[in-house]
């Protein structure tokens, strides 16, 4: 692997790291509070928000390493940008997928439980 | 090192690589998942989540690793060890594909332990004789 490529791949992971890491500041505080409101187990609040860093951490290593750099030295450098782009965009599918899993899930279990807490 | 000697130790290395990952996560929830089945009345379910939880993750990361294949659009031994690009790309499939069955891995238990939650029977309270509480 040339130095471009290896460069437009890690430029590629850290941006899907850092979306990662940005959806987790925004929602793991909020999904603490409703997990520990719906389950009132701490183990199970602590299991279900590392599987939502695991999933998020998954999904981006899933689509980073799924686009591949095969490009020659002279190649342009907007071949570069546009392939960093298509692998982003894969990595957006993968959070999507996910995050329409995990909410799907939640949601389930919010529901399920507080009939149950209710009877 | 030749194409040849590369996809040998590639391969294997991704396999072993599988198995590492599938671990680190098992590591990483097993203390939540054995602190959830005991609070579980029945103890044989949470025995049985808690022995089934490595072999989970393991088997679908070694499932995603074995589901790339190199002979796509049937091609010979030797065009596919004429090009390393090829491999490299290959390894990162692999790699993309144990992470992704992985990720599908963990919402699953994340399923199994809901279901285990809502199927348990009432603990009884503080102070009840064995009987639920009742409002």
């Amino acid at each position: 692997m040339s130095p471009q490529n290896l460069a437009g791949f890690v430029i590629l992971l850290a941006l899907s790291l850092a979306l990662t890491f940005a959806i987790w500041a925004l929602v793991s505080k909020s999904l603490e509070g409703l997990l520990n409101q719906a389950l009132k187990l701490p183990d199970g609040t602590t299991f279900y928000l590392r599987s939502f860093l695991i999933g998020l951490l998954l999904a981006a290593c899933a689509g980073g390493f799924g686009t591949t750099f095969n490009f020659k030295p002279s190649d342009p450098f907007m071949e570069y940008v546009w392939r960093v782009a298509a692998g982003v965009q894969e990595v957006c599918q993968f959070f999507f997928g996910f995050l329409l899993g995990y909410l799907i899930l939640i949601t389930v279990l919010v529901a399920v439980l507080r009939a149950k807490h209710e009877q | 090192m030749s194409n040849e000697q590369y996809l040998i130790v590639s391969y294997f290395f991704v396999g072993v690589l599988s198995i590492v990952i599938a671990m680190a996560a098992y590591a990483f929830l097993r203390r939540p998942l054995a602190g959830l089945a005991s609070a579980f009345p029945n103890r044989n379910l949470a025995s049985v989540l808690k022995k089934l939880f490595p072999a989970g993750l393991v088997l679908p990361a070694l499932a995603g690793f074995l589901s790339v294949s190199y002979q796509s659009c049937h091609q010979s031994y030797e065009s596919i060890i004429a090009d390393r690009s090829y491999l490299v790309g290959k390894n990162q499939q692999q790699i993309s594909a144990i992470c992704f069955f992985l990720m599908l891995a963990v919402l699953g238990w994340g399923v199994v332990v809901l279901l285990s939650l809502v199927t348990q029977p009432k603990q009884p309270g503080p102070g009840a004789d064995g009987e639920p509480n009742r409002r």
